[in-house]
């Protein structure tokens, strides 16, 4: 079974760390967070923390639970409404065009006769 | 001597026959429209000596252009025409239509000029294309596409100069169309009163005049104007509707027109309709509506603003389901987001990663997978510098983390196609892996694991051997060694690579369990005299594996054999030490030695630590019935003797003694399991254990379980067929009634047809023989084949 790692499950989340963090960063904050949510002091949430950091401990893990996560997807910047001119030109040409023969398929006035 | 010939040249087939039924042949095929076939007839023939055949030929050519759906091929017939009869300016203004059409506007005004100067008849529809070439060569130039002055022409007035008015947006000069002469162009133009209103209408709404607007527009009918121009009419009366609040219409005959043509103008009015509200919707996190609004857009016009509307909308929603592990839904909004976004929108591996992940929440192997393949086609195979600084999705990485995260993907794509059970597509595709790949030596293992699950023993020894040529100290590939001689029953051998392993790495788990049970299954097979070798063999293995208790065991079975009691108590209590589980592996050692003393007193030294529950009251009591069922065997004795080093040879009454004395133990302790867990579920369970070898010891379950559930054909049927074993034929019909009775009433339609099936043989085997019939059936199920019915209905 996939272990996805969702966003109430996310060990970044659970060190408050972006997901780019360094590994050298990320062992500093987890040491720093044990050191804060100690076991005696609040042990349910070192035992989060403990879980979270097991999570990412190694390159192994680490990889694979990146990979079990959703990826960030960032979205180009919204085009605006081709607005400008009120009326495409390339429109116009073409109502333009179907008036004229370009628009048509059958032209039996052209054809002439053929005897054998 | 012949001299040496040059190269044949390609030899095409041509009709056969004389010139003159070549001729005739191809004024037939002419005749019937079949033009390819003329011109083949015809191309064969001299020109020159039949200067009647030009026109011809060339009518062919024209003909067949004009039928063609390839451009290209109908520029080519049409130039084919013009070298037989190139002063034909009918043929050079079809050449000029076409290459217009392509874009060769160059090519195009040259051909239509020819064509006006070889007197092309019809000037009108020329100089119209003549002029709407200028004007699309140069739209803005106002002097562009002035109409040649011809004589007779009305072009300016009637076609030209709106176009113009248009192009500039001069409503004022198009509101004041005035009714033109009726005057008919080309064929296909449409009446020009018609072309009037429109160009007024179109003018008046231009001027903010909406009401006169859509009187003019709203007049004219839709059958008047070719699709392009109709599609001018409604963008007009769509603004002016909009304009007035009549929205909903506005809506209605845009969406009408834009499902007939694609006009980017009304598409942009659609898009500007629908996404009026965009900025405050995503600014709302509303992305429901900003999805439906976007896709409606969409499916009317190719719009990026409701493209990439569409596209964060749905990514939103997307992640919004994973967060509530509603995955089907998840999946379905980046499937669409990867439909809409296709090549168009950056990013796409990482819609297709969550896609795949999506897919895997909900077990879809398959489908998974091929989300995986699309992510790592989307991924760059190298990065840039400026992607490592843009940290996206993917680019921030590094090429290095970049290349892990392809392998791994590459990898997952494979594992789950092999969930599937396309282990041939896994390993095809995983060779070609190696192929490109040789010395990945982990992927030469899965291979080699892959194809021992195969039982393509000979294959996975190939790829592990493989693996040792290149690391001959490759843990795993030794791991993966041993285990084929494991496999093939050689522990011996496994023994060497296992050795090897744990000496450079003595705390790896898997060869250190191995080489227990390469140790442990050699000790098995040694002889009663090698009890020294066999104890130092299990020694190690407990070394090895000391949370093994199945090694403890052994090992203790050995010293109690070899009349060291106190070490071999030493070796059971650490196996009872390892956790409930291993008292019931105890118990099983003592039932194997047929020890009832050791037997009970483990159950009442259990009960008093309180660490025996149910399931180990199961067990034991069947271990208990296997034991009493071993004294009936005749090589039993014979084999407990030589266990005993031949002593202990006991007779018939001694076996008939001890036979009971194991049953009562078994039902004492298959009682105790019903004390502690007295559920349908439990009783069901050992009813069905109990039922092919004991249905006597399986009745009193039985008639609990039908007491609790009374109405339940299945467990009523066990009773029968308990009944039935227990002799008590009569006792098993009333039951099969009740079976009947309530499997009619049963709600799972399924079980109660399976049941009514069932019953349906009773009358050819009898309620007697339910029981004979009943094991046969569970024996054919256990066994490697299949069974059928016999004539009678009866299982053989």
């Amino acid at each position: 079974m996939t272990e996805l790692s969702l966003v109430s499950q996310d060990p970044y989340q659970e060190l408050g760390l972006e997901p780019s963090v360094s590994d050298a960063d990320l062992r500093k904050a987890y040491f720093a967070l044990v050191r804060l949510h100690g076991p005696e002091k609040d042990p349910a949430r070192f035992k989060r923390i403990r879980a979270a950091y097991e999570r990412l401990a190694t390159p192994e893990k680490r990889l694979e639970t990146d990979m079990l996560r959703l990826q960030p997807w960032t979205a180009p910047p919204l085009p605006a409404l081709e607005r400008d001119p009120a009326l495409w030109i390339q429109d116009v040409l073409r109502a333009a065009r179907s008036l004229s023969d370009l628009d048509r398929r059958h032209f039996r006035e052209d054809f002439r006769e053929v005897k054998s | 001597m012949a001299a040496p010939t040059a190269p044949r040249p390609t030899v095409h087939l041509r009709p056969e026959g004389t010139e003159n039924e070549r001729l005739d042949m191809g004024f037939r095929a002419f005749k019937k429209e079949r033009f390819a076939e003329a011109i083949e007839a015809w191309g064969s023939l001299s020109l020159a000596s039949l200067p009647r055949l030009r026109p011809a030929l060339a009518e062919a050519h024209f003909r067949r252009a004009l039928g063609q759906t390839d451009r290209q091929a109908a520029i080519q017939d049409f130039r084919a025409a013009l070298a037989v009869v190139p002063e034909d300016g009918r043929l050079w203004y079809h050449l000029g239509l076409a290459l217009h059409h392509e874009g060769d506007l160059d090519g195009a005004r040259k051909a239509y000029a020819r064509a006006d100067r070889q007197g092309f008849p019809r000037r009108e529809p020329l100089a119209y294309v003549q002029t709407l070439l200028e004007l699309e060569a140069s739209p803005s130039t106002d002097e562009s596409g002035r109409a040649r002055a011809l004589p007779g022409l009305c072009l300016e007035e009637d076609l030209i100069d709106p176009i113009r008015a248009l192009l500039r947006q001069d409503w004022a000069t198009l509101a004041a169309t005035a009714p033109l002469p009726a005057v008919t162009h080309a064929k296909g133009t449409p009446s020009v009163p018609g072309m009037a209103g429109l160009l007024r209408g179109i003018g008046l709404v231009g001027l903010g005049q909406w009401t006169q607007g859509i009187q003019t527009l709203g007049a004219l009918s839709q059958d008047l104007f070719p699709g392009p121009m109709e599609a001018l009419r409604v963008v007009f009366l769509g603004r002016a509707m909009a304009a007035v609040g009549r929205s909903g219409d506005a809506r209605k005959i845009r969406a009408a027109t834009l499902a007939r043509t694609k006009n980017p103008t009304l598409g942009a009015d659609v898009a500007e309709a629908a996404l009026a509200g965009l900025e405050a919707w995503l600014e709302e996190g509303r992305w429901a509506q900003v999805a439906a609004a976007a896709q409606e857009v969409l499916k009317a016009f190719p719009c990026p603003r409701a493209q990439v509307a569409a596209a964060i909308a749905l990514d939103h929603l997307g992640r919004d389901a994973a967060a509530a592990e509603r995955w089907a839904e998840a999946a379905r909004h980046w499937s669409e987001l990867l439909r809409l976004g296709g090549e168009a929108l950056p990013g796409m591996a990482a819609c297709s990663h969550n896609l795949a992940l999506a897919y895997e929440g909900q077990e879809q192997w398959d489908q998974a997978a091929t989300a995986w393949e699309a992510a790592l086609a989307a991924l760059p195979r190298r990065i840039t510098k400026a992607q490592v600084k843009s940290g996206s999705a993917y680019g921030g990485l590094s090429p290095e983390a970049m290349l892990r995260r392809r392998e791994w993907i590459e990898r997952r794509a494979l594992e789950l196609r092999q969930r599937t059970g396309r282990v041939d597509e896994v390993l095809r595709q995983r060779k070609a892996l190696i192929k490109r790949t040789p010395l990945d030596l982990e992927l030469r293992l899965e291979q080699a694991e892959t194809l021992m699950n195969q039982d393509e023993v000979r294959a996975a020894e190939r790829e592990i051997l493989a693996v040792l040529r290149l690391a001959p100290d490759h843990p795993g590939a030794l791991e993966a060694s041993a285990r084929i001689h494991l496999m093939e029953g050689l522990p011996k051998a496994a023994e060497r690579p296992l050795r090897r392993v744990l000496a450079l790495d003595p705390g790896r788990a898997f060869a250190r369990m191995a080489l227990a049970t390469a140790l442990a299954a050699q000790a098995e097979d040694l002889p009663r005299g090698a009890r020294k070798e066999a104890v130092r063999m299990l020694e190690e293995a407990v070394e090895l594996a000391p949370k093994e208790g199945g090694f403890r065991l052994a090992l203790a079975a050995w010293l109690l054999d070899g009349h060291a009691a106190d070490q071999a108590r030493l070796q059971i209590d650490a196996a009872l030490g390892l956790g409930k589980g291993a008292w019931g592996q105890v118990f099983g050692f003592w039932a194997r030695r047929e020890d009832l003393v050791q037997a009970k007193a483990l159950v009442q030294q259990g009960q008093a630590l309180g660490v025996l529950d149910p399931e180990f009251f199961c067990h034991a009591g069947l271990d208990c019935l296997h034991v009493a069922e071993d004294q009936d065997d005749p090589f039993h004795e014979l084999l407990h003797r030589r266990r005993a080093g031949g002593r202990g040879a006991k007779g018939e009454s001694g076996r008939v003694e001890k036979t009971e004395a194991w049953l009562a133990f078994s039902r004492t302790l298959l009682d105790q399991a019903v004390v502690l867990d007295p559920s349908v579920d439990r009783l069901r369970d050992l009813v069905n254990v109990l039922i092919v070898p004991h249905p006597d010891l399986a009745l009193p379950y039985a008639e609990r379980a039908a007491a609790l559930r009374p109405s339940d054909p299945m467990v009523l049927l066990d009773l029968a067929v308990a009944q039935s074993g227990a002799g008590q034929s009569q006792a098993a019909r009333k039951t099969l009634l009740k079976v009947e009775r309530a499997a009619r009433a049963h709600k799972d339609r399924h079980e109660a047809t399976a049941i009514l099936e069932l019953l349906r043989l009773v009358p050819v085997m009898g309620a007697e023989g339910l029981h004979e019939s009943f094991c046969k059936i569970m024996r054919a199920m256990d066994g490697p084949d299949d069974f059928d019915l016999d004539s009678e209905g009866i299982p053989y």
